[in-house]
């Protein structure tokens, strides 16, 4: 029996678009509403490392980028995360498997039904940037040294 | 050396996230440069290192260390995380089942383009290798913050996801998709 990859794959992106989707009902919530003020008042990155944590690249898209639009940056976040995932894994499955399109879909939309909170890791900014975010960087740096 | 500058700025933006990530990346970059002794892998590596180092010492740290439940001694946390390890993974067995399936049968179901030698040598690898990441990635939110929130569990739900996909691969067999994509 022969499947055919790219309806397959279809479906699976299809799928994580409905993911996608569910981001623009998201607001701007706890830690997202906290930078909003310090970048009102103050440098966040510095702030938040003299105050709380270093972690720069966390304070430079929660206190630098959120703030610009914040109801805006939040609803696009997921749909942003999700085809950076597809896109990095694409070009990391193209090196070692015949279907990179089915296996990244796959890979990602696997990858959000398994969270044991959606809500928390993926869909809450204040969370997903710190553990999406490098994840996908991870992927991207990791393409760019096989160039 | 531009380009080396180039990586090394990589590695160190990508430092600045969780704490948990940064030194796998940098177990991973290292394994990388042994297999291939392309130095821009240690350059990027030394990015990440300086990028670590940038949010271990900052000032803030000890701040919110105050205002945290107390550390406790590493023996505890690792009985914690024993107990965190085999909730999560029987949260996600009994719980996640499909995603654990898609990311199996997608991996088997993918032909791959390189030839794979030693299947059940990389597979023994590959099993306790993921275990030892989960691990890692919950260890230190456990440590450090003294408990772990749903959330913690992001960048080990990734690994196994990819460690399924990647089993799957290995064990791949008949039926294939047609790789006419």
């Amino acid at each position: 029996m022969t499947f055919s990859p790219r309806i397959l794959a279809w479906i699976l992106l299809t799928v994580l678009a409905l993911y996608a989707i569910t981001g623009f009902f998201v607001r701007p919530y706890a830690d997202d509403q906290w930078f909003i003020q310090i970048a009102r008042e103050t440098n966040p990155i510095v702030q938040q490392y003299y105050t709380w944590h270093g972690r720069y690249g966390y304070s430079f898209f929660m206190g630098m980028i959120m703030p610009l639009a914040p109801t805006f940056v939040v609803q696009i976040a997921p749909a942003a995360f999700i085809t950076f995932m597809v896109l990095a894994f694409y070009h990391v499955a193209k090196r070692f498997v015949a279907n990179p399109l089915l296996a990244s879909s796959g890979i990602t939309l696997a990858f959000l039904v398994s969270l044991p909170n959606i809500w928390q890791s993926f869909y809450w900014y204040g969370s997903s940037v710190n553990y999406v975010v490098p994840l996908i960087l991870v992927a991207a740096v990791l393409l760019w040294l096989w160039r | 050396m531009a380009l080396a500058l180039g990586y090394a700025a990589a590695g160190f933006l990508l430092a600045g996230f969780s704490e948990a990530i940064s030194p796998l990346v940098c177990v991973l970059l290292v394994i990388m440069w042994y297999r291939s002794r392309n130095r821009m892998y240690l350059a990027a590596m030394i990015g990440v290192v300086i990028g670590i180092l940038i949010v271990a010492t900052a000032p803030g740290n000890s701040v919110r260390a105050h205002l945290l439940p107390p550390r406790t001694d590493i023996m505890k946390a690792v009985t914690r995380l024993q107990k965190a390890m085999l909730q999560f993974l029987g949260n996600e067995v009994f719980n996640r089942t499909p995603a654990l399936l898609l990311a199996f049968f997608i991996g088997y179901l993918s032909p791959p383009k390189i030839t794979i030698i030693h299947r059940r040598l990389w597979a023994a690898i590959l099993v306790p290798a993921s275990l030892a990441a989960m691990a890692f990635t919950m260890f230190v939110p456990l440590y450090l913050a003294g408990g772990l929130e749903q959330r913690h569990f992001t960048t080990a739900s990734l690994i196994l996801v990819l460690s399924l996909f990647t089993l799957g691969l290995l064990c791949a067999g008949s039926p294939r998709l047609s790789s006419s994509s």
